[in-house]
């Protein structure tokens, strides 16, 4: 077979600027693929980062809070293992453009959440100074701190006890970041939240981050949950940890899915065309070629397979560099972004280039059919006396 | 000029003849513009609605350095203090146009997405709808005051279960039934279901407004309202116009949805001019004999760029107008909801005009090159061609 690639490539040679062209063109459809393929691969790995066994408690209504004396009465629901106390507070770091938050555990979390790289003596802390915390690797770059550093923290949207919105902390270690937060994040205490927070809101927002001994049952435990505080005071809302991360999109209103299909889907529709029609336009100016090429003895399937690959070689081409330079851009896309803005980037892993390589050579084969069939039922005779044009 | 229509003419007359190189440039612009115009589709939606929620005559006072409704709380007291500042209108019985909202959430399900959603709403007093002239009933009656019933939007009904005049929702305190449905103009509110204020605010162990509503004598009385609050120095407020409150909440939102659509737009447009650049070649080929011999009679060289020129505008602009109908035919219209909050997609004759923008970008980057090498064919070399 491939004593036959120099032939191709004389042809692919033969007009450089349409060559060049259309493997510009096949290189954008699939850097536009990569990035959009790759970002389902994202939210795929996001989904098998959640854990199984994992339930969030939050209030079923915004405005009534869940008090931290309810981690005792979830702790005794059978079924339920640990239960570990969250709160969070979104704010920025010196100006607004600056994003962030800064999340609240208990000591439990050590149990319940041990993606995140935190010690036993690190918690302890914690506990211990309430203007202590923690920084992800992530945030320490984007805001340029290290050990012993303060890192002030303005919060308008949390009324605080002393009715400033400065939260002044100092950091007391560095921690790696979770996969499941890639933009980092800042972790302290959730005593020092609550009790920095006005008494008006001193729970507002905060969640449980809940253990089940059974991950199989987790719908029917979350139910069980809610169930135990239909009439309480403070009624809750749980759900598994895997269906937040699947309807993270849904419930913001994309169809995560067909967007990026549907635009990879465009670009590659707007390939095939051009591809067919180059390879036709090829196909067109050199019948008397293939006319020849079949007098010498090559088969039917033989000049078919030399047109399929003479589109094939600028698809797939055009399709690893179009998925290296999505790559690329996913890989310096983060450091273009503000600080702590942490987007989920597209991943580039094998299944996607494979995925994109198949589709190169699918786009290739129907670019190619019609050109390919003209060529096989070419009749030799009037091919070579011109009259085939 | 006369040269330049001769030209045209003929270049047109002979596009049947390509027609499917014709076709690349026409499929690669509709695939680009259909796309850009699905994706701004959504912030486009979300620009109308917003647009129909603020009213220049109307402002929103909330907590300071609160940067939405949801997340503000004014003290009842404030209500009467603003109500007091001048520049506010007054009803027919001679009572300030000012009430104090309350603004809560409830779990849902959104009907279409088969998942838990929540709604929002909103606890008005006795001048909320004076407020709001665009407020109807469309079905149903009004809550009373004091009760525990609920009135839904009707944006609202599209995308959540359980909103039918009779059905019944859960609130903390019990169930309330739905007795009315209501239209207000296409605004944030439609997506709401609306209630007694003070009824809402005790089922949700509430002690705080979210805001306080102002109707202005004029859009020009804000500056004057602003300046009174701002000077009291017994409130702790910030005020905006209502019409900057809705751009400013949702500027950051549309922004990076517009962003990403303009990103994928452009990868996709550098695609389609490459694809037209290489068409565009091709017919200048395809010419050669036709351009020379029209040299060698004298034409000059302008008319000849200004042929392939119109030529790939024009083929970029059907291009686009396919892309933007097939755009308008799939998504124009259709509901959708950011969590809350119900819109429809819209694509507007402004966003058409964008497409069309785009496609004569495209058209220029990419007929200009071919257009070029048509005027500098060598006459002789042209005449030879087959």
């Amino acid at each position: 077979m491939l004593k036959y690639l120099p032939l191709v490539l004389a042809a692919l040679a033969r007009r450089k600027v349409r060559t060049v062209l259309t493997l510009l063109s096949v290189t954008v459809a699939f850097i536009l693929f990569g990035l959009m393929i790759g970002f389902n691969a994202t939210l795929e790995h996001l989904g098998d980062l959640a854990h199984p066994d994992r339930l969030l408690v939050q209030a079923r209504y915004g405005a009534i809070q869940l008090p931290d004396s309810m981690k005792e009465q979830l702790a005794a629901i059978p079924g339920v293992t640990h239960v570990a106390v969250r709160a969070f507070i979104p704010g920025f770091y010196r100006d607004q453009k600056n994003f962030a938050f800064v999340v609240g555990f208990d000591q439990d979390a050590a149990i319940v959440i041990p993606e995140a790289k935190v010690s036993a003596a690190q918690y302890q802390a914690l506990d211990q100074d309430l203007t202590a915390i923690l920084l992800t690797r992530a945030y320490a770059k984007a805001f340029g701190k290290k050990v012993g550093d303060t890192f002030p923290f303005k919060a308008p949207q949390i009324p605080r006890a002393d009715g400033g919105q400065t939260w002044n902390f100092h950091v007391i270690g560095i921690i790696d970041d979770m996969d499941s937060s890639p933009g980092g994040f800042a972790l302290t205490s959730v005593k020092a939240i609550n009790l920095g927070k006005a008494d008006s809101a001193r729970y507002k927002g905060n969640t449980f981050a809940v253990l089940i001994s059974d991950p199989a049952q987790a719908d029917a435990m979350a139910s069980r949950i809610d169930q135990a505080f239909a009439n309480s005071g403070a009624p809750t809302h749980t759900v598994t940890e895997k269906s937040i991360y699947q309807n993270a999109f849904a419930s913001a209103g994309i169809d995560i899915g067909f967007v990026t299909e549907g635009v990879a889907g465009a670009g590659l529709f707007m390939i095939l065309f051009l591809t067919g029609n180059g390879i036709a336009q090829s196909v067109r100016e050199r019948i008397s070629e293939f006319a020849v090429l079949k007098t010498i003895g090559f088969s039917d399937g033989g000049v078919m397979a030399l047109v399929v690959a003479e589109a094939a070689i600028p698809c797939l081409i055009g399709a690893a560099l179009g998925v290296g330079v999505a790559a690329w851009l996913a890989h310096i896309f983060p450091s273009l972004l503000p600080p702590g803005i942490g987007l989920p980037m597209p991943r580039i892993t094998p299944p996607v280039m494979i995925y994109a390589l198949t589709s190169a050579v699918v786009v290739a084969f129907l670019a190619a059919a019609l050109p390919a069939l003209r060529i096989a039922r070419l009749d030799i005779a009037t091919a070579l006396s011109g009259r085939a044009g | 000029m006369k040269q330049a229509a001769a030209v045209l003419a003929m270049s047109f007359k002979s596009l049947p003849s390509r027609f499917w190189p014709s076709l690349v440039v026409v499929v690669g612009m509709a695939c680009v513009v259909g796309v850009l115009l699905s994706m701004m589709s959504f912030t486009a939606g979300i620009v109308a609605v917003t647009t129909n929620s603020g009213d220049p005559g109307r402002a929103i006072v909330l907590s300071p350095s609160a940067q939405g409704e949801e997340v503000s709380n004014l003290p009842q007291p404030d209500l009467a203090l603003i109500a007091d500042a001048p520049g506010i209108a007054r009803d027919g019985d001679g009572k300030k146009l000012a009430e104090g909202e309350a603004l809560v959430t409830v779990p849902m399900v959104n009907k279409v997405k088969h998942l838990d959603s929540e709604m929002g709403l909103r606890g008005v007093g006795p001048q909320s709808l004076k407020l709001r002239p665009n407020f109807r009933l469309v079905e149903g009656r009004l809550f009373q005051p004091g009760k525990r019933e609920l009135i839904v939007g009707r944006a609202a009904q599209g995308q959540f279960a359980n909103t039918r005049l009779g059905d019944k929702v859960i609130l903390p305190d019990g169930e309330w039934p739905i007795v009315g449905v209501f239209a207000m103009g296409g605004d944030l509110n439609e997506s709401h279901f609306l209630a007694d204020r003070d009824t809402v605010m005790t089922a949700n162990k509430k002690a705080t407004y979210n805001s306080v509503l102002v109707r202005l004598t004029s859009p020009a009385a804000y500056a004057d309202f602003k300046a009174a609050i701002t000077r009291n120095g017994t409130l702790q407020v910030n005020v905006e116009r209502e019409t900057d409150y809705y751009l400013r909440t949702t500027a950051q939102f549309s922004g990076f949805l517009n962003a990403i659509a303009y990103m994928i737009g452009g990868i996709m447009a550098l695609g389609a001019i490459f694809g037209a650049l290489n068409t565009m070649y091709a017919a200048v080929a395809a010419r050669a004999r036709e351009i020379a011999t029209l040299r060698a009679l004298g034409f000059g060289a302008m008319p000849v760029v200004l042929s392939v020129m119109s030529e790939t505008l024009i083929l970029c602009l059907a291009g686009a107008l396919i892309g933007a109908g097939v755009a308008s035919a799939l998504f124009d219209g259709n509901q959708k909801a950011v969590s809350s909050n119900v819109f429809n997609l819209t694509i507007s004759p402004g966003l058409i005009l964008t497409g069309i923008i785009w496609a004569m970008v495209v058209g220029l980057a990419g007929g200009v090159l071919p257009a070029i090498h048509a005027a500098r064919l060598s006459i002789v070399d042209g005449l030879r061609a087959s």
